[in-house]
């Protein structure tokens, strides 16, 4: 992100210039969404999340002081609406049978597919592969303790420092990185390892 | 030392990895994208309106506007506004709502008014055909232009009527009907006043 660009932006926003909030919708909404789509592990949750986060952007935008350090701010916002919306969702035996049920890729919202990748329209038999391996994906980061799971989320979606990571999660540096080892680690064995789920191989 | 290195190499390798799967992340859809930025374009105007805490026009002009466009709605003046120019008008942003009232005050009642002189009698119709659908519909366009323009200058006095009168008027009332065109003839002074510093669209 070209940081003089993003500067520019920010202060026009705070001047509350629709456009300005515009461009970071543009600029930020596939990643957040990636982001909360990977930590609550649906669509639904993903579209209403991302744009609660926006509206509390231009609630918040005001108090925001600008240092270079917008994503960590940004995902902050983002990450505490998915764990207040996980925590909702363990609560809600409903929505845990709707999880369960959860193998029809339609049920991630029917036109996922269409969405895959920034640039990418897959052929029929990659589609298939696509979706069992997103699906694999999914539940094999559901089965890594939340803190884990963040890190490494976070990581890859926000493109964030280890040192940010643990300031924003009020861990130390060496916690941070401990989770995020463990983490990938405990990812890679699951989905490097035998299918585990429930007859759909 | 050497087993933090060993630590950050693998971590390094274990998010490569996972870059390519991650790659098959969904994104939001444009319609997901488009309820994001009318959820923030309404939050940000929610905002501007928060910002204004010393209301410039004195209560008893909210009071009239409110008053005065909660009664013509209910009089049903204007069947028009019962079919689509009611739907475009629903549709306009809050405050843009200000700019029909001002466009009902300054062209329509005029006209009722000028009709009731020439009818010359107490008992002169109370529905008359004031206005023609497309006439009120140029209205309604014109007033919009006019009030971006009054947005972009923010334009307090004018947003703040905006908000009592979009919250008045596209809500439901139960005020008695009673002296509207003494009303509205005062509220148009006073509407006028607002925007007389400067020529309007509907002016030039």
């Amino acid at each position: 992100m070209d940081q003089a660009w993003l500067a520019d932006v920010i202060e026009r926003a705070q001047r509350r210039e629709p456009a300005a909030f515009e461009a970071l919708i543009e600029a930020y909404s596939h990643r957040l969404y990636g982001f909360l789509y990977r930590l609550t592990g649906h669509r639904d949750d993903a579209d209403d999340l991302l744009q609660e986060v926006f509206v509390r952007v231009v609630r918040m935008i005001d108090k925001y002081e600008h240092g270079g350090r917008f994503e960590p701010w940004l995902f902050r916002i983002a990450m505490n609406l998915a764990r207040d919306r996980v925590r909702r969702a363990r609560a809600s035996p409903v929505r845990l049978l709707e999880e369960h049920a959860s193998s029809d890729p339609g049920d991630r919202g029917g036109d996922w597919l269409d969405q895959v990748g920034p640039d990418r329209t897959p052929g029929p038999d990659e589609a298939i592969e696509l979706a069992d391996q997103v699906d694999r994906l999914q539940q094999a980061l559901g089965k890594l303790g939340q803190a884990e799971r963040e890190v490494v989320m976070l990581r890859h979606f926000s493109g964030m420092s280890f040192n940010e990571i643990a300031e924003l999660m009020d861990t130390p540096l060496g916690t941070a990185l401990t989770r995020a080892h463990r983490g990938l680690k405990r990812l890679r064995q699951i989905m490097e390892g035998p299918l585990d789920d429930g007859g759909r191989s | 030392m050497a087993e933090d290195r060993d630590i950050l190499a693998e971590i390094t390798r274990d998010e490569q990895w996972l870059a390519g799967l991650l790659e098959a992340t969904p994104g939001p859809s444009p319609a997901a994208v488009d309820r994001v930025r009318q959820a923030a374009a309404v939050e940000g105007e929610r905002a501007v309106m928060d910002r204004f805490e010393d209301p410039a026009p004195d209560p008893t002009t909210v009071e009239r506007v409110r008053q005065a466009v909660r009664s013509e709605l209910r009089r049903g003046r204007f069947p028009v506004w019962s079919g689509r120019t009611r739907r475009i008008y629903a549709a306009l942003s809050a405050a843009a709502c200000l700019m029909v009232a001002v466009g009902v005050v300054r062209f329509v009642v005029p006209m009722h008014l000028a009709k009731r002189g020439d009818s010359g009698a107490a008992g002169a119709p109370r529905h008359p055909a004031v206005a023609e659908a497309a006439s009120t519909e140029q209205i309604v366009e014109d007033m919009t232009v006019a009030f971006q323009s009054a947005w972009e200058r923010r334009d307090r006095s004018l947003l703040i009527l905006a908000d009592e009168v979009s919250r008045v008027s596209l809500g439901s009332s139960d005020l008695e009907i009673d002296t509207v065109d003494a009303e509205l003839e005062t509220i148009g002074d006073e509407i006028r006043g607002l925007l007389s510093e400067r020529p309007q669209p509907w002016e030039t």
